[in-house]
């Protein structure tokens, strides 16, 4: 074995005192490890980004199941097929059992010396002296790996990096054999790091290449030997490829299915200092999510005390987050919440107005929020304040919205309809759509929000719009008589627009229906009259492989309306037997059920996974297979 | 070849174009990029003082956009040209100098891979300095081969270009001159009165002085910091090209001897470099006698050696390293990685930035260090057999 061994490493061109060399690189490079420990403890805005992802996998391992879903951020989203998120990179899988910031502190100082080493390598096939290789493995390891945590933890380029040297020398190496079957090292460091590179192959292509190209230009072309040269980057790419398709399945899935809905809009990045967002976390306000139990969903409107990376941490699920919001629609139907006076915008960073503003309190209630961390008091009508901290709160819900719910049937139309309607009237307490009724109050001057919300319950106004001088515009949700005259009555009202105050009559009209010119693909709840909707009992929720079980006793035929994400890839199940679920309000999953008692699952679609599993593991062997014929041909 | 060398390069500046990103400032257009698109939209007349006297390219500019590009997409078709002719004109530089054509391609595909040369502009398209250093490397090729006549026209593009391209005005009078060539000098005449005319066209209150030029030496008052900066972007500014030069500074100082105005050209533009912040966009334009140096240096050292293959691997190593080419841009790394200057001066470094830029000149002495250790290792191989 050891004979073996030392075969093996001299026809490196390596000896003892190489190995020795490169042994050294790693202590250098573990250096840092009790200082990126200590970052990694209390991580920056771009840090927590990236190890939120890493919570989710290691979350994974502790309830013993795959990572195929992130329950905490933007409602739910799948994981493990974004291969962002590295949940099958074989040593991440390997050091997974460390805690996350030894895992963080441990992950960077491997992939410095992986660079590092790599780096020797290579230098030392170039037949330069054993002090110019450390040398340029000493640029390598401070040049771009051995820099500050924080730098380096939000991007993907410490891994994607990492592994290029060692790709360069097995490169270098394989150009010498004269085969088609490139050597087995350079094809497990290729689909190594193209798992490491989250499938953006371009420094893997440019690496393969340009030291085929340098192999070829240094060395005399012979017969065959130019002929392996070009045959083998086509080989090395569909092995690795084969080999990495357990990754690659999932992934062109799920980008498919998004990219199909045109539902796909860019990265957003952590918010900083500069421009407003938090860069420490507020312990205080922390430590008061966490003894909530991670139960009810959490939205943060005060990004400086916390944002959609730190409620992974927490482990309690989210309606924010950064990283890339993946479904556009999720997006646009947050823009409904935040109020008119928001403009569409391709990215989700929390509802600011939220907590006193004209946030639509009939969509926040869809998206399941039952905790609000707020910089301002939110209207106490609807807010209990449960934790205050430095001028930040944490808010429970008085209205609690369940987490699924059932409803009457919804209507088949289009996407364009769905957002009209959902922007032009307001779900009622039965969940069915009603017109806005628009009017206008003046409030006297000085009046506190408090007042100003006491007030507005009392007469049933969603406010809509600030339009300044202390005047609102405001949804009027109860149009009766009665409480036209208790608005006029109001001794906090001074003056009104909209009701006729001689007769007491309202003059505003509901906004007009409009018809468009679409596919009806999508469903919108609440255009029919309904009974009040039925909470159902959550048995299981916020996992991390996509499961969510519920009860519900449906009074008639309708739908169970769950506050989840739609994704093509999660389905469900109504007592056993899987049947399709329909995509309800822009953004979110209703499943049918007739009247009756009824358990509904919903899971996370793995065949993808399974099938690339499988893939790879035919590519293997077929790999296996060829690499052993190789071998006995050369022997021969 | 040259040309499939170019092409080449060019298709690595396109590579880099598809994975560096793009800049968001200016709603894509960048700071100097908005009076650019204003001289090409609107008129010569408009956009700042100091980018109306860099008419030229912008109104070529105006070929593509009439074609039916957007603003953006017309400078970037023009910058994959002047990618094209860049590198066109260094591979015959290299040419000239008799380089071998493998040596041709790892110069080449070293600077299509540099901020300097490529990369930058592939993040910040609306620019017009690649278009002027071609056009500079352009009139240096024609000066070096004594086609004077072409050179003097090409002279005449660039000035009306870029302020740079005076260097390669200067180059060329000296060379005539010092070859005894002197009525040759008059093929540049035609350039000192472009350069005369555009200045005068375009001045204005608000534009450069030589007195604004000597206030912005102020830089040197913290002379630890500007002078740690500059030698680290004269260092990198050329990847793994510039590093090996730099470290052989007395076979550099013999060479420009021989060629004393191409001395002139590197004193021109350095001396141009040292009054402004922004050094490596001002050090570039010394591309042109960089070429010929590592050309002579190829020559002297390199070619038939067995130095040649672990050298070229150290240089596009050094590259990576310095100019990390296929690093995805933003705005905070546009900043911290390539001006980060702006951030020290203005006295707004975090301490994370001074450790960044800490490791980074290490990682540049390891450089240096390999460099001298491959010539070195390989000269006690060779003196031991």
């Amino acid at each position: 074995m050891v004979q073996r061994l030392q075969r093996y490493v001299s026809s490196w061109g390596l000896d003892v005192r190489d190995l020795v060399l490169i042994a050294a690189l790693a202590i250098v490079a573990i250096l840092p490890v009790s200082h990126d420990i200590e970052r990694a403890s209390k991580p920056g805005p771009f840090a927590r980004v990236a190890m939120s992802w890493e919570i989710v996998n290691h979350r994974a391992l502790d309830e013993r199941t795959l990572p195929l879903w992130n329950p905490y951020q933007f409602g739910g989203r799948p994981h493990l097929a974004n291969p962002e998120m590295l949940s099958l990179y074989p040593p991440h899988m390997l050091l997974r059992f460390l805690p996350l910031p030894l895992f963080v502190a441990v992950s960077f100082a491997l992939h410095a010396w992986l660079a590092a080493a790599g780096t020797y390598l290579v230098a030392r096939m170039l037949r330069v002296s054993r002090s110019a290789a450390l040398a340029a493995s000493a640029a390598i390891l401070f040049g771009r790996l051995f820099i500050s945590f924080e730098v380096i933890a939000y991007s993907l380029d410490v891994y994607r990096l990492a592994w290029l040297p060692l790709i360069a020398a097995c490169a270098l190496r394989s150009a010498e054999r004269p085969t088609w079957l490139p050597r087995p090292e350079l094809v497990v460091v290729v689909t190594v790091g193209l798992i490491a590179s989250a499938l953006n192959a371009a420094y893997l292509l440019a690496t393969v290449l340009a030291s085929y190209v340098f192999a070829a230009m240094w060395q005399s072309p012979a017969g065959s030997w130019s002929r392996h040269v070009v045959v083998q980057p086509v080989i090395l790419a569909c092995l690795s490829v084969g080999l990495s398709a357990v990754q690659i399945v999932p992934a062109v899935r799920f980008w498919s299915t998004v990219q199909r809905a045109n539902a796909v809009i860019p990265d957003v990045s952590p918010r900083t200092l500069q421009d407003g967002g938090s860069t420490q976390q507020h312990p205080e306000i922390m430590d008061a999510l966490r003894s909530l139990g991670g139960r009810g969903r959490v939205l943060s409107t005060c990004d400086r005390a916390i944002d959609g990376s730190d409620v992974v941490a927490l482990g309690v699920p989210g309606v924010g987050g950064y990283g890339g919001v993946f479904l556009a629609d999720y997006a646009r139907f947050i823009t409904l919440v935040r109020g008119p006076q928001e403009p569409i915008r391709a990215v989700f960073q929390g509802i600011p107005e939220a907590a006193s503003g004209p946030a639509r309190a009939d969509l926040l209630s869809l998206l399941g929020v039952e905790y609000l961390v707020a910089c301002a008091p939110p209207n106490p009508q609807k807010w209990a304040l449960v934790k205050e901290s430095r001028g930040v709160g944490v808010y429970r819900s008085l209205v609690p919205s369940p987490r699924a719910f059932w409803t009457c049937a919804p209507v088949e139309t289009g996407r364009q309809d769905i957002e009209y309607r959902l922007r032009e009237s307001s779900y009622d307490s039965h969940f069915v759509l009603q017109s806005h009724t628009i009017i206008h109050v003046r409030w006297p001057e000085g009046i506190s929000d408090a007042d100003r919300a006491r007030a507005e319950s009392e007469l049933h106004l969603a406010p809509h719009r600030d339009i300044g001088d202390r005047t609102w515009q405001y949804n009027l949700l109860d149009r009766s008589p009665e409480n036209v005259v208790a608005i006029l009555a109001h001794p906090l009202v001074e003056d009104t627009q909209g009701i006729d105050r001689s007769t007491h009559v309202l003059k505003v009209f509901a906004s007009p229906t409009r018809t468009f010119e679409e596919s009806r693909s999508e469903w919108l709840l609440g255009i029919e009259p309904c009974d009040a909707p039925v909470p159902a009992t959550v048995l299981m929720q916020d996992r991390t492989d996509g499961g969510m079980i519920v009860e519900v006793n449906a009074p008639r035929d309708g739908v169970v309306f769950f506050s989840e994400t739609y994704y093509l890839d999660r389905r469900a199940w109504v007592d056993g037997k899987r049947i399709p679920r329909m995509k309800v309000d822009l953004a979110f999953t209703a499943v049918r059920v007739p009247a009756g008692t009824h358990r509904i699952e919903l899971r996370y679609d793995t065949r993808a996974l399974w099938a690339g599993a499988a893939l790879s593991a035919i590519t293997l062997l077929v790999w296996l297979l060829s690499e052993r014929r190789v071998r006995v041909a050369s022997a021969g | 070849m040259n040309l499939a060398l170019a092409a080449a390069g060019m298709l690595i500046f396109l590579t880099l174009f598809l994975t560096s990103g793009r800049i968001v400032a200016g709603d894509g257009l960048g700071w100097d990029g908005h009076g650019y698109a204003s001289l090409m939209t609107e008129g010569l007349d408009q956009g700042s003082v100091i980018t109306r006297s860099r008419p030229l390219l912008p109104f070529l500019t105006r070929i593509p956009y009439s074609l039916g590009l957007d603003v953006i997409q017309s400078f970037q078709a023009m910058n994959a040209i002047y990618a094209f002719v860049l590198y066109l004109f260094v591979a015959l530089i290299l040419g000239h100098y008799g380089v071998h054509v493998r040596f041709k391609i790892v110069v080449i595909a070293n600077l299509a891979l540099c901020i300097a040369t490529s990369k930058m502009f592939a993040y910040y398209p609306v620019l017009i300095d690649l278009g002027a250093l071609a056009l500079v490397t352009a009139a240096f090729y024609f000066t070096i081969t004594d086609r004077d006549g072409i050179a003097g026209a090409v002279c005449v593009l660039a000035l009306a270009s870029r302020e740079f391209a005076g260097a390669a005005l200067l180059c060329g009078v000296h060379r005539t001159f010092r070859q005894g060539r002197w009525p040759a000098a008059l093929w540049y005449v035609p350039s000192v009165v472009v350069a005369i005319a555009v200045r005068a066209a375009t001045s204005a209150e608000g534009s450069l002085t030589p007195s604004d030029l000597i206030a912005n030496l102020a830089f040197w008052r913290s002379p630890m910091l500007y002078a740690t900066a500059f030698a680290y972007f004269v260092a990198t500014v050329f990847g793994g090209m510039s590093v090996l030069l730099v470290v052989h500074p007395r076979w550099c100082g013999s060479f420009l001897r021989e060629q004393p105005e191409q001395a002139t050209f590197l004193v021109a533009i350095l001396g141009l470099s040292v009054m402004g912040l922004d050094i490596w966009r001002y050090l570039m334009f010394t591309l042109p006698v960089a070429v010929a140096l590592i050309a002579h240096y190829y020559r002297d050292h390199l070619q038939g050696t067995r130095l040649e293959r672990p050298i070229a691997a150290a240089m596009l190593f050094a590259t990576v390293i310095t100019q990390r080419p296929f690093e995805r841009m933003d705005a905070a790394i546009y900043f911290r990685e390539w001006f980060p200057q702006y951030d020290v001066f203005g006295g707004v470094a975090s301490p994370e930035l001074i450790a960044l830029w800490g490791m980074r000149l290490v990682a540049l002495t390891m450089l240096i260090i390999l460099f001298v250790s491959i010539a070195r290792s390989s000269r006690l191989q060779e003196s031991e057999s």
